[in-house]
């Protein structure tokens, strides 16, 4: 084994946003790992890789370096073999010059065949590098390329460009701190601590020592002990007010992002906690990035009972709680207050006056209004929905007229509270006295898993909407690029399908999608291979194997939920073995009746042989069955069918000899073949299941 | 305990603080502005690669903002403290926490942040990358480092420091309401923010939402937009920046009367920014000596 060090990078910045730490740092560990693969070892020239961060520094710290990299060989090329050779087969001048230019003696070359004919070639072994001089040379324009979804300048160099100002580099190699070239910088063995507590330099001697340093300067560099360590302050002062705090994740994953040193503040709204949950949570968790704390009602269901207490995770080590509380708690109130005076505006109209101003609003560019779209919802939803059991049109028709309302409501409109379309209306529509089902609907349109057919319905035509006229005006999703979320949107739209086990048609609902919006026509091809592409992929991501989902939506691509069905009941039957052999016997017909211009039945007067007369009694005994299975959507059963032909089908393939000479009996035996393969085709093309080996 | 900072004190302290940093001291431009970026200290003087420093207050008049003097928090005008830094120094951040410990607040005792805001006035084709200031909640100050102005990318990147001088001033005095504010004294009888400002914004508040001639507004919109672009063809900076300001002030009171539907007034700020951009340009480049006047007669 060669002699190792522990690599250390920290890059020390001005509070860098949140959600782009993690990503960074994995980026930059990914490049190092692949300039250190390069390095020619056999396994990898690395131990563990430490990934940490806190707003003020990118840290990656990799364990076990080898000290030097290794030799390499390579060939370069010289001359051609003409000029370097003379007739007696010495080397010229011209050979002896290239291999002095190398540094290399005659020895080392060699003729070698190039694509351009021969050349010489010297054959040159570069020198153990230090892996030290390697890192200083790659460091600076690694880090230059760390992606960012937004970049600064912060000197006067164009190329410079970070998500906020590089303010140190804290860089070792062991014991040794790496310089390299940095523009304004010099890269040395010193960090810095929290901001406020530990304001003065610290010299790291070696990377071992760089974790518990920061420690001992109120600086917790690694993310995962900061969130244990949110979370237990969080879980202490719950527990001191006999309470506990609302999980909530993606704050938790926030907050863990924007502090070095996590402290629990305790405040108390006072009066404040009549809104609505949704509001007071959305209120402070988008303003303050606090937890809203409810009683502890031990193992109880139900709504949580909330409380006037919040919490507030801070950065300050020596934080004096009693100072720092009350602005906290004036600024809670004040956003409060603002959605308060929001919500009580809002009822004043109430949501029926907006409906009338929807007309005023545009909802796409050039498609049409918002009143538009409330109106097409209406009646695509309408129609989607005669279908489905249960479906109650009413509730419906009301949930959808007022549905967009609230992105006219005073809350809504508001930054902080746009996350609470849906759900504003939904709690407005029930103070104006709706049914319950009604706000259900309203309050459940954006989201993936809506409670009754209504709601799910309304989920569903307001995708298809977003999704037909962003086709049509042109800005449909583009490799990594989907800035209005379609191709999320048509995932919701499967599941909620699947789910709710609907029975909805795609190419319909398409259509009358377009009929609605009037126009774009010329796009419907564009936009069903995009639903059904979604399609594919979510039943894939329902761990149905790729080549399945194939067979099945070759023949039942219309319609997610019968799609899925037929793949669930693949998986209920689970005898992947035999279909495959069902399979190869399919690809065998497919290839060789895919020529014949039409299927009738086979002429019963030209069997010859009893296999062929028997594989269509079975087929012909089978059918009415197949058929009515299929009626009432009993794949199971179906394939069980299907399978019960296979002994038949061998047996003909066995003895059977289907491109004879004489050309009736050959198209005879083709139409036999095919008319099986339509019987199947009812179920999945099994031709399109992959067959190992 | 010693008496807190009247806000007259906070405003002498952080100038006196930015003074001494190498800060020239300027004063509010002579017309409404939405905020301290649009006095032609910040917009024009960071459009080149001289060196500018300066701190100024200014009137940040916003007609949306305007609450009839029944809201604590909000109001139609309120007082920034701008400074600029070009180029932006290595210590910015430190820097900047200076000023407020020379306010007296001890930092290590609150919780301090800088909460990522992406800065941006559409309306001066401006953008920026830096923070929200947030000390125990309450956002003091806007720190952004300009990357783009007029629609130009910046020579030389400078740092702007917004504070909001009533935020500041409530957290000092531990008042709840920018109108309870101490603001000085008059012949040592002491006087609120209330006391000299309630009748400006109970009247503007009027103004903004109920008297505001909407087609006067409009009018004068449309009269300034080409005002400007003929000054900027006569080569004539300040009269043509001028007219952007007016206009964007026009803009900001047809907002709050509600004259402006939702996809009007994206387009409305698009006017103002071009206007803005032109002023930027010829700021940049001087005046296009290739256009031929109209009406100029030429010596035979």
């Amino acid at each position: 084994m060669p002699e190792t060090r522990t690599f250390l990078l920290e890059i020390g910045t001005e509070e860098i946003p949140a959600s782009y730490l993690e990503p960074a740092v994995s980026w930059l560990a990914d490049e190092l790992k692949k300039k250190l693969d390069a390095l020619g070892y056999p396994g990898k020239p690395y131990g563990e890789i430490r990934k940490m961060w806190t707003p003020r520094r990118l840290t990656l710290i990799v364990e076990d370096i080898p000290l030097m990299t290794l030799r390499k060989s390579y060939l370069t090329q010289g001359p051609p073999a003409k000029v370097a050779k003379d007739a007696d087969g010495n080397w010229t001048k011209a050979a002896k010059k290239f291999a002095e230019r190398h540094g290399v003696d005659e020895s080392a070359l060699s003729i070698e065949e190039s694509e351009k004919g021969s050349y010489v070639f010297a054959k040159i072994i570069s020198k153990e590098e230090k892996t030290y001089d390697f890192l200083a040379d790659s460091l600076p324009s690694i880090i230059f390329k760390i992606p960012f979804p937004r970049r600064m300048r912060w000197l006067k160099y164009k190329s410079v460009t970070f998500a906020r100002p590089i303010r140190w580099l804290c860089c070792l190699f062991g014991d040794e701190p790496v310089k390299f070239q940095f523009p304004e910088l010099t890269p040395s063995n010193q960090t810095f601590g929290h901001r406020f507590a530990h304001p003065e330099p610290i010299t790291i001697d070696h990377p071992d020592e760089y974790v518990q340093k920061l420690k001992d300067a109120s600086v917790i560099v690694d993310p995962a002990e900061r969130r244990k360590q949110i979370v237990a302050e969080l879980e202490k002062a719950a527990k001191e007010l006999d309470c506990k705090f609302l999980r909530n994740d993606e704050l938790l994953e926030e907050v863990v992002n924007l502090v070095e040193f996590p402290r629990a503040l305790v405040c108390d709204l006072g009066a404040y906690t009549d809104l609505p949950l949704p509001v007071l949570t959305a209120a402070l968790a988008k303003h303050q990035r606090a937890f809203v704390v409810v009683k502890d009602t031990g193992w109880g269901w139900g709504d949580p009972q909330l409380t006037s207490y919040f919490l507030v995770v801070t950065n300050s080590p020596n934080l004096d709680p009693d100072l720092a509380r009350t602005w906290f708690e004036r600024m809670a109130v004040s956003r409060l207050e603002d959605a308060d005076f929001f919500i009580k505006e809002d009822l004043k109209k109430g949501l029926e006056p907006l409906i009338e101003e929807e007309s005023r609003v545009e909802w796409v560019k050039g498609i049409g209004t918002l009143s538009d779209k409330t109106r097409w919802l209406t009646e695509l939803g309408t129609s989607l929905g005669t279908n489905i059991d249960g479906f109650d049109k009413e509730t419906y028709i009301r949930a959808a007229y007022l549905a967009k309302a609230d992105l006219l409501t005073n809350l809504v409109r508001e930054k902080e509270f746009t996350s609470l379309q849906g759900i504003a209306g939904a709690i407005y529509a029930e103070k104006m006295g709706e049914k319950p089902e009604v706000c259900n609907a309203i309050g459940q349109q954006y989201t993936n898993s809506p409670s009754s057919n209504e709601s799910a319905i309304l989920a569903i035509s307001d995708r298809l909407l977003n999704i037909a006229a962003t086709f049509i005006v042109g800005k449909p999703p583009k490799g990594s690029s989907d800035p209005f979320a379609l191709r999320r949107q048509a995932a919701a739209i499967m599941k909620i399908i699947v789910d709710r086990e609907l029975p909805l048609n795609l190419s319909a609902a398409l259509d009358r999608t377009i009929q609605l919006i009037g126009k774009g026509e010329e796009k419907r091809g564009a936009i069903y291979t995009f639903l059904t592409d979604r399609l594919r992929l979510f039943l894939t991501d329902q761990d149905f194997a790729y080549d399945w989902v194939d067979a099945v939506l070759a023949v039942a691509g219309d319609e997610p939920y019968d799609a899925y069905q037929r793949l669930a009941a693949f998986r209920e039957l689970d005898k992947g073995e035999e279909f495959r052999l069902v399979a190869v016997g399919q690809k065998r017909v497919a290839n060789i009746t895919r020529e014949l211009a039409d299927t009738p039945d086979p002429d019963t007067s030209l069997f010859g042989q009893e296999e062929e007369e028997a594989l269509w009694k079975e087929s012909e005994l089978i059918r009415p069955k197949l058929d009515a299975a299929l009626d009432k959507r009993n794949y199971r059963k179906a394939l069980e069918l299907l399978l019960s032909l296979r002994p038949a089908i061998d047996k003909f393939f066995d003895e059977v000899f289907v491109m004879v000479e004489d050309e009736k009996i050959r198209t005879n035996r083709l139409h036999l073949l095919a008319a099986v393969r339509n019987e199947f085709l009812k179920v999945a093309d099994f031709s399109r299941i992959v067959v190992e080996g | 305990m010693s008496k807190p900072l009247s806000f007259q004190e906070i405003i002498l302290r952080l100038q006196d603080y930015w003074i001494d940093k190498g800060c020239i001291l300027m004063q509010p431009y002579s017309s409404e502005v939405g905020a301290g970026t649009f006095n032609p200290a910040s917009f024009l003087r960071v459009l080149d690669e001289r060196p500018w420093r300066c701190v100024y207050v200014e009137p940040a008049k916003r007609p949306r903002d305007a609450r009839y003097a029944e809201n604590p928090l909000r109001v139609y005008q309120h007082w920034q403290m701008q400074v600029i830094l070009k180029p932006a120094p290595e210590d910015s951040q430190e820097l900047y926490l200076g000023s407020l410990r020379a306010l007296g607040i001890p930092l290590e005792r609150h919780d301090l942040r800088f909460t990522e805001d992406d800065w941006e006035s559409p309306t001066l084709g401006a953008w920026g990358l830096g923070w929200q200031v947030e000390l125990d909640g309450i956002e003091i100050t806007q720190f952004t480092y300009f990357q783009q102005v007029g629609g130009l990318d910046l020579p030389v990147i400078p740092v702007e420091y917004t504070y909001g001088l009533e935020r500041i001033a409530m957290f000092l005095q531990g008042v709840e309401s920018i109108f309870d504010i101490t603001w000085g004294g008059v012949d040592g009888k002491q006087m609120t923010w209330g006391d000299v400002f309630l009748r400006n914004e109970k009247d503007f508040s009027a103004y903004s939402f109920e008297e505001a001639d909407t087609d006067y507004l409009r009018r004068a919109f449309d009269h300034y937009e080409e005002e400007c672009a003929r000054l900027v063809k006569k080569g004539l900076l300040m009269p043509a920046y001028d007219a952007v300001v007016k206009c964007s002030h026009f803009f900001n009171l047809l907002d709050a009367r509600g004259a402006i539907s939702v996809t009007e007034r994206a387009a409305t700020i698009l006017r103002v920014r071009k206007l803005a951009m032109a002023v930027a340009k010829l700021y940049v480049e001087g005046p296009d000596t290739d256009s031929d006047p109209e009406g100029e007669v030429k010596d035979a």
